[in-house]
């Protein structure tokens, strides 16, 4: 599903090369963690493949289904089924976040060659999401985002990947700032939408996190590239041992 | 001698001031006079530093005296009309009171609502306190010319406890046919204690013209006057309009402008708070694009203790541009416990609009609150990104941007049906299609069955 073979990516704006060298596959079903100190890459890493424009891929290729994912738009990657939970979602006053979802759900309805929802069976194909990840019919109505608490906003999220349907899910830091309750609904949503024909890339910073949702590979990165790779078990030995000892060796 | 200021001095001449009373000929002869004394603002003012009128001053804008109707319909006017629910409509064409075109029905007990010409031959000791009290020619030459020039528009007088349940809606429209013309609207709104009111202006028209209207709103004490003005002149038009309100003890005075259209463009805002805990609320939004020069001018006088103000301007510029906020806030010695606030934000969506913001602050009293605050900037990436990466198109994301944008300005108006057309309004500029109204679901706000936006 995903390809990933020797990224280099630096920062366009001043040329701060942020990822050397970057490889991974995820193949459909499947779903990967990825750990790693501060300021490792795994953001940048994320929002590479959702396409953000401030970043610069100097070598290597990302091949998605088998096409070059470079040389799509950030809004073909989401219609071919990429989606990014952002670390920090964006606010954005002034557009209701119905009208935002209905938009995009349409958007991408319309590139695969779906019906568009209408008013009214949107209203219930939203309410049913949220009633399921427990988000108040309310949000529905306020602007993006604005004013959201911090666990809102990453619940929000989670409403537009279960409205949204990808078949690649990027969650970045999806789980910080939720309390125990609310990282459970969050888990949830995301094994209930676990399928054989869709992957999952989790960035985390928690072993936590990987209680719930249990990964199939969990790998570490640090200074732009992959250092050490594994099953759940390494995310336990992160826990217990942090990261000193992942450096230096692959 | 400019070519406008030879043909001003040449329709003054031929005024009939012999209709009028001797104190109005005095007055507009007093203003004249000030006019010719002063002259033209030059850039070395303040307040037009950034606003060039000497190429207007080539054009000899001639003003049409007879009020003859001048073939515009009725089919013609509806697309300035906002659908408001029971609104009375007033049109004017160039300049002069339209009957035929207008709705008049229902007014309340003692409410008075004339074309300023009846008025002035009918209620004269009702508009002679008011007229050019606060709305000062000595100060603004445009003014003068306006005051000088008084000869129609409408006069309003809302007697004390008196609430006017629908909205006014004013309508001003310019056809000028060949030639270059100016109207000189003059409006006089007294809203007396506990009286309540809600206006609309409109200015719109076809060709090549100078509209330099002048409204005074006097607000007695706990009087709530809500005043929206829209401009969609046409393109290729001038517009000045000054606005000059005062308020009593524990009034409300809410302004919404709305400025869309017009070659060059002032719109000046001119707000004494001079009683007691009154209030204002001003909001703004301007739109600039081609070559357009929209110059906002406001000022807040405090003139008493405990009263608030909140301004909000808002502009959007496209293409080559240019806008202008001059924000001035004076707080008297005696106007102590003031609250002030003052914001103006500003989108360019091209390298090429310019914009010019300058907050202006004259604070004499010590115990005030005031705060100003002013930005620039384009449509934000990772907005923009956010909403790209849930499938949105590049430009349609780029609109919708730029929709919220404005939106935060035109959710403020109290009327709905206002806020809609408001909204058709944005649209239509944003997209260059100007003399169309636009079908409801085109609309990326259009409210639907659940109000979801
Ligand atoms: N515009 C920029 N200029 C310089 N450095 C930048 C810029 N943008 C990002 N960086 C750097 O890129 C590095 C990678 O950032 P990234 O956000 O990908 O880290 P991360 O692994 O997600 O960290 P965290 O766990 O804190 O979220 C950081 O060191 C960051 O400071
Ligand atoms: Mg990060």
């Amino acid at each position: 599903m995903l390809n990933i073979n020797n990224l280099h990516v630096r920062i366009k704006d001043n040329g701060i090369e942020i990822l050397k060298g970057i490889d991974l596959r995820v193949n459909p079903g499947e779903v990967h963690a990825i750990m790693g100190p501060n300021g490792s890459g795994k953001s940048t890493l994320a929002q590479v493949l959702a396409g953000r424009e401030t970043y610069e891929v100097t070598q290597g290729e990302i091949l998605y289904e088998g096409k070059n994912l470079l040389e799509l738009s950030p809004e073909n990657r989401a219609r071919e089924g990429i989606f990014l939970a952002l670390q920090y979602p964006v606010e954005i006053p002034g557009i209701a976040n119905s009208y935002f979802l209905k938009a995009s759900l349409n958007a991408i309805r319309r590139h695969r060659g779906q019906e568009e929802l209408d008013a009214m069976d949107f209203l219930s194909l939203a309410r049913e999401k949220m009633k399921f990840i427990k988000m108040d019919e309310s949000f529905l109505n306020r602007p993006v985002n604005e004013g959201f608490s911090g666990g809102e906003k990453k619940r929000n999220e989670i409403l537009q990947m279960a409205i949204l349907d990808p078949k690649l899910a990027i969650l970045d830091e999806t789980d910080s700032g939720l309390d125990i309750d609310a990282l459970k609904i969050v888990a949830e949503g995301v094994n209930a939408l676990r399928r054989p024909d869709r992957a999952m890339i989790l960035v985390t910073h928690y072993q936590r996190l990987l209680n719930y949702i249990v990964p199939d590979y969990v790998h570490v990165l640090s200074g732009g590239r992959i250092v050490k790779s594994g099953d759940k078990g390494l995310a336990l030995q992160l826990e217990e041992q942090g990261y000193a000892w992942t450096e230096g060796g692959v | 001698m400019e070519p406008l200021t030879l043909q001003l001095e040449q329709d003054f001449s031929s005024s009939g001031f012999s209709r009028h009373p001797t104190w109005l000929t005095e007055l507009m002869k007093s203003a004249f006079v000030s006019f010719e004394d002063k002259g033209y603002p030059s850039p070395r003012e303040e307040a037009w530093r950034y606003t060039n009128v000497v190429p207007m001053t080539e054009t000899p804008f001639r003003f049409v005296k007879d009020s003859k109707f001048s073939g515009v319909s009725k089919d013609k006017i509806k697309h300035f009309v906002a659908d408001i629910e029971g609104a009375l409509c007033l049109v004017f064409v160039n300049g002069f009171f339209q009957p035929q075109l207008s709705t008049l029905q229902g007014l309340p007990q003692g409410m008075i609502l004339q074309s300023m010409a009846e008025a002035l031959k009918t209620h004269s000791h009702l508009v002679r306190p008011y007229l050019a009290r606060f709305a000062d020619y000595r100060e603004h030459p445009f003014v003068a010319v306006n005051t000088a020039f008084i000869h129609d528009g409408l006069f309003i007088f809302v007697p004390k406890k008196t609430v006017v349940k629908f909205p006014v809606h004013l309508v001003y429209f310019s056809a000028s046919e060949g030639q270059e013309t100016v109207t000189h609207p003059r409006n006089l709104f007294v809203v007396e204690e506990q009286g309540q009111l809600q206006l609309i202006e409109s200015y719109a028209g076809e060709g090549t013209y100078w509209t330099n209207t002048v409204t005074e709103i006097v607000a007695g004490s706990r009087a709530t006057v809500d005043h929206v003005r829209v401009q969609k002149e046409d393109l290729k038009a001038t517009h000045f309009s000054s606005v000059f309100s005062h308020q009593a003890a524990d009034s409300h005075f809410h302004s919404h402008l709305f400025s869309f259209g017009g070659h060059l463009v002032r719109n000046n805002t001119h707000v004494i708070l001079g009683g007691e805990k009154s209030d204002c609320l001003l909001n703004g939004f301007f739109m600039g694009q081609g070559q357009q020069h929209v110059d906002n001018q406001t000022t807040m006088d405090h003139a008493s203790p405990y009263a608030s103000s909140d301004e909000f301007y808002k502009g959007i510029l496209k293409d080559q541009a240019q806008g202008v906020f001059n924000g001035r806030i004076i707080v008297r010695p005696q106007a102590q416990k003031t609250n002030a606030r003052q914001s103006n934000r500003n989108l360019l969506l091209s390298e090429e609009a310019r914009m010019n913001t300058k907050p202006n602050l004259e604070i004499y009293a010590n115990d005030v609150r005031c705060s100003h605050g002013a930005t620039v900037g384009h449509i934000d990436e990772e907005q923009l990104f956010y909403l790209r990466s849930r499938g949105l198109d590049r430009h349609i994301s780029y609109d919708l941007l730029t929709y919220a944008f404005a939106r935060e300005i035109i959710q403020k108006v109290p009327l709905e049906g206002m806020g809609r057309s408001l909204e058709c309004d944005l649209f239509q500029y944003l997209h260059g299609e100007t003399s169309q109204k636009v079908p409801s679901a085109a609309l990326p706000f259009s409210r639907g069955p659940q109000r979801t936006v």
